[in-house]
């Protein structure tokens, strides 16, 4: 590691209270989207952040941008505490981060042309003039893949990869240091997933980005990644490098996820399932939260909920697990 | 293409939907067939006509698309000119479907055991309660616990995967002999998804159905399959055994689509990210008429002759069949 992180997400803490009635806010009710999540994200690198429907990666990566104020916790982007921020100085920062969503076609203004939805972040910043912004369109669109020629046309005439395309020039107007990329391949067919896939590699290494990478497509993570974080229920139960992580893994929910997923050509019963789903969020169970699920679980495992640490002499890789392999 | 012992079989299937720019054909003449037990598998990606011909099959295009050539044989009969009642009754009976979103397909304000029976008490008037039991015992075998409260729970007290699990308890009440499966685990997570796999081939190889698995993820289909059709701008590409279509694909489309799949163990142990081999251009266009093959102008392969004339499908080996002019026989 050289040099501060670009990212440290710090005891991140999300809880969202439950609408019990209409009227009424449920009195301790809360969804624990996020529970207690720490980690650093390295100047030029992709750390993909994995997990399935529920586990809190979207919500992680909602809060390193401060669009969820979280809980508690510390957000510090480029040394600086974001959760300390207010109106200004948040904008200010966010000019560093770039955003990319899933939904390709409701992420963007409908009723803007190409050229201005690239260019609506140096609006927002006041960066140049128009001219400048419309210079500055035309390269990205060039960059990205899209023809100059379909400049001022609107999103609804382009196909879900070139949306895509455009949100990823959209993102890298301001030239930020981090992109933040919430599962922007899962809509998009396979035959345009690793177009769209390809140009963010190219992106990252031809703009020394670096990229917190959310998605619940194993094959996708292991494509891009260079460390992977694995979320379940709110927390962060493996965390390391994407060959450690996703060739040895060390904490029983990674494995079921990792042999979950069917291979190319695989034939019948291949992959192999584990009885259970993840835990609701509003009802946690006691102690690790894979317990119920998992085929190592001891009493120690219903009582205490075990922290992320270096489970042996290895030490790249991290586990929240008292019995990791 | 023999016909013995198929338990469907689909000839020349065509569905066209009328739109402002003329006749769109959604299917161009599709042919394959199913037999007892076995599992056909479909992929291929958005608009290639894969889910338009199930939804054909079962009479359940929505209007204005309407199959304007083809039959579909299926016990004797062809479903494409069955009476509309005839049709209803095959259908939930012994010919069942389930789709892509669970919730979507059950009722909000219905008790789910009511739901499971209710094709009983249609399709063979099984009085309601005796039809609740019934519906427990099928809940239990799809793997839901404590199927005797479930049975009064409503959908939105399930959870993703249960939701899927009961739908599929529904579409085997009346022990159909072909299940329909389009995009079944597509909105559910990758260890539940794993589970229905394992649940959907469990039933097949105990009930003895055919299935007809519908899917835009190869590898979700090589699990299942014993049999595998790519589609491309609503024709058949390629179609073989599924071992064999994996290990000798004969369409570029095919072998384009199986090498840019993100799979987990593609990118080499200790090498940074690097690019995958992806395919130029867009999904075809259906809206756009064309001549000769769909796939011409994103192929690395493709001549005059690919632009001029349709590829038929021919058999290139062993069950093996491919449309294209490049493919060695």
């Amino acid at each position: 590691m050289n040099g501060a992180p670009l990212l440290s997400v710090e005891g991140l803490v999300k809880h969202f209270p439950v609408q019990r009635s209409l009227f009424r806010l449920g009195r301790g009710t809360v969804v624990r989207a996020v529970d207690g999540v720490s980690f650093e994200l390295r100047a030029g690198e992709t750390l993909a952040l994995v997990g399935e429907t529920g586990c809190g990666k979207t919500t992680v990566a909602r809060a390193a941008a401060m669009l969820h104020r979280p809980t508690a916790g510390r957000v510090r982007f480029r040394g600086q505490d974001m959760t300390r921020l207010r109106r200004r100085g948040l904008k200010a920062a966010r000019r560093h981060i770039g955003l990319i969503f899933q939904d390709p076609l409701s992420s963007l203004n409908p009723r803007l042309s190409v050229a201005r939805i690239i260019a609506e972040p140096l609006v927002i910043h006041g960066i140049g003039s128009s001219r400048d912004r419309r210079e500055r369109a035309l390269e990205l669109a060039a960059a990205v893949g899209i023809a100059i020629g379909d400049l001022d046309r609107h999103p609804h005439a382009f196909s879900g990869g070139q949306c895509q395309r455009i949100a990823i020039a959209r993102a890298l107007a301001c030239d930020p240091a981090l992109v933040i990329a919430d599962e922007p391949v899962s809509s998009l067919d396979a035959s345009i997933q690793s177009q769209v896939l390809n140009l963010m590699i190219d992106m990252k290494e031809r703009r020394g980005l670096s990229y917190l990478f959310i998605t619940h497509d194993i094959g996708v993570a292991d494509a891009i990644a260079d460390r992977v974080a694995v979320m379940y229920a709110g927390r962060i139960v493996e965390f390391g490098g994407r060959d450690e992580v996703f060739h040895h893994p060390v904490h029983p929910y990674t494995r079921a996820l990792l042999d979950a997923v069917p291979q190319l050509g695989g034939g019948r019963g291949t992959a192999v399932s584990e009885p259970g789903e993840p835990p609701s969020a509003t009802s946690l169970p006691s102690g690790c939260p894979y317990h119920p699920r998992c085929p190592k679980a001891q009493a120690l495992c219903k009582e205490a909920i075990p922290e992320l640490t270096s489970p042996g002499a290895k030490g790249a890789t991290l586990a929240a697990c008292h019995f990791p392999d | 293409m023999t016909s013995v012992g198929m338990l469907l079989e689909v000839q020349g299937l065509e569905v066209t939907f009328p739109t402002t720019r003329g006749l769109l054909k959604a299917v161009d003449g599709v042919s394959y067939s199913i037999a007892a037990g076995q599992t056909l598998g479909v992929v291929g990606e958005s608009g290639c006509g894969k889910s338009v011909a199930a939804l054909a099959i079962l009479g359940l295009l929505p209007p204005p698309g309407a199959v304007t050539a083809g039959q579909v044989l299926f016990a004797g009969a062809d479903l494409v000119r069955l009476d509309p009642g005839a049709l209803r009754r095959l259908r939930g009976d012994r010919l069942a479907m389930i789709f892509q979103d669970p919730l979507a397909a059950l009722n909000p304000v219905v008790p789910i055991g009511d739901q499971v029976g209710e094709t009983l008490v249609i399709h063979h008037q099984v009085a309601p309660s005796l039809a609740r039991k019934e519906a427990a015992a099928l809940l239990r075998r799809v793997g839901i616990s404590d199927p005797d409260r479930r049975i009064a729970e409503y959908p939105h007290q399930l959870s993703g995967g249960m939701r899927q699990r009961a739908v599929i308890a529904m579409a085997l009440a009346c022990r159909p002999a072909l299940l329909f499966a389009d995009e079944p685990t597509t909105a559910l997570d990758v260890t539940v998804q794993a589970q229905i796999l394992d649940l959907l081939d469990g039933l097949r190889a105990d009930t003895g159905m055919a299935m007809q698995f519908i899917s835009h993820n190869l590898a979700v289909v090589s699990r299942l399959a014993d049999e595998v059709v790519v589609m491309y701008a609503g024709r058949i590409v390629e179609k073989a055994p599924t071992n064999e279509l994996f290990r000798h694909p004969a369409h570029p489309y095919t072998q384009a689509l199986i090498d840019t799949v993100p799979v987990k163990g593609r990118r080499p142990r200790g090498s940074p990210p690097m690019k995958l081999p992806s395919i130029p251009g867009q999904v075809a266009d259906m809206r756009t008429v064309r001549t000769g093959c769909g796939f011409a102008a994103r192929c690395p392969q493709a001549a005059y002759d690919c632009r001029a004339a349709e590829p038929p499908l021919r058999e290139s080996g062993k069950n093996h069949w491919v449309a294209c002019f490049r493919a060695a026989t």
